[in-house]
């Protein structure tokens, strides 16, 4: 891949902030809308833009979190950092490594909470947070395992976790979806092209701005999302 | 190259999601759609049997 200058990456990298925090914006500005109307409605009731909407919540949060954590990392603690990394740096690297591995392990999790209902989610859950905390513990055990292993471990953890996402998807069809599970799904999707076209293919140390691209146009699309779902709840009122 | 493999890989990703979520809603109203048909037929029928 071509080199940027160190400008265009810090621009890229302020869009997805931007993009993500906006998409949190809407995300949470649906939730409290729906807070209000479950009130008086049953708690059960399907209301298409409402239903999961919490979830949503977490998951740009959670993306939110992720994106400056990991900037903040990259510029203050493991820049100029002798290798491989000791003492308080190794621990904010497997944190680091933990938070990267996390986001695909919430993904999945939220795909499971939000399509495959409440009753048969939970084993899923435990699977996930299981396969989660295995992987991320090798890596600690097996430190150090050099940048090609960790980028396998870190692009097969993705791939399996992109794969159990879809599965509650197929579980889902006939029941109604509303607006957290186009939400969810489209962040799948997103992630699913990051897997298997993105910066894993070659180098993800290197070409990590491809998955910033692809992340960019997914919270464009998800903010977008919630702008039209708070839209649809505003003329109903 | 590979900016441009991956803008529009992501672009089809989201617009096939877009496209599944019309899909499954289509699906599901012509389902209840069907659904409904089908009960208005059975209550017609119940009523005309009753009647006959």
């Amino acid at each position: 891949m071509l080199p940027l200058p160190r400008a265009a990456d810090v621009i890229l990298w302020g869009a997805v902030v931007a993009a993500e925090a906006v998409a949190l914006l809407g995300a949470l500005l649906l939730a409290r809308r729906c807070s209000l109307r479950r009130w008086f409605l049953h708690p059960d009731t399907f209301i298409p833009a409402c239903d999961g909407a919490h979830v949503v919540v977490m998951l740009c949060a959670y993306a939110l979190a992720d994106e400056v954590l990991l900037a903040a990392g990259h510029r203050w603690i493991f820049a100029g950092a002798p290798r491989p990394f000791a003492g308080l740096v190794r621990v904010a690297y497997h944190l680091e490594t933990a938070i990267v591995l996390g986001w695909p392990a919430v993904l999945a999790a939220a795909s499971w909470r939000v399509f495959a209902w409440k009753v048969d989610g939970r084993p899923a859950f435990l699977a996930i947070g299981a396969c989660w905390a295995v992987v991320a513990a090798g890596l600690v055990v097996r430190f150090p395992v050099g940048r090609a292993w960790t980028a396998r471990t870190l692009h097969g953890f993705e791939l399996v976790a992109v794969a159990f996402a879809l599965v509650p998807v197929a579980r889902a069809w006939r029941r109604p979806w509303g607006t957290a599970h186009a939400s969810v799904l489209l962040l799948v999707a997103v992630e699913m092209s990051v897997a298997l076209i993105g910066p894993f293919v070659r180098n993800p140390f290197a070409d990590w701005r491809l998955a910033s691209l692809a992340y960019l146009i997914g919270f464009v699309s998800l903010a977008a999302l919630q702008a039209h779902a708070v839209a649809v709840i505003e003329s109903e009122k | 190259m590979e900016v441009a493999i991956v803008v529009l890989g992501t672009l089809l990703a989201v617009a096939v999601t877009a496209a599944t979520v019309g899909w499954q809603r289509v699906g599901r109203a012509e389902r209840n759609l069907g659904t409904r048909a089908r009960t208005v037929r059975a209550l017609a029928d119940l009523v005309a049997g009753r009647r006959g």
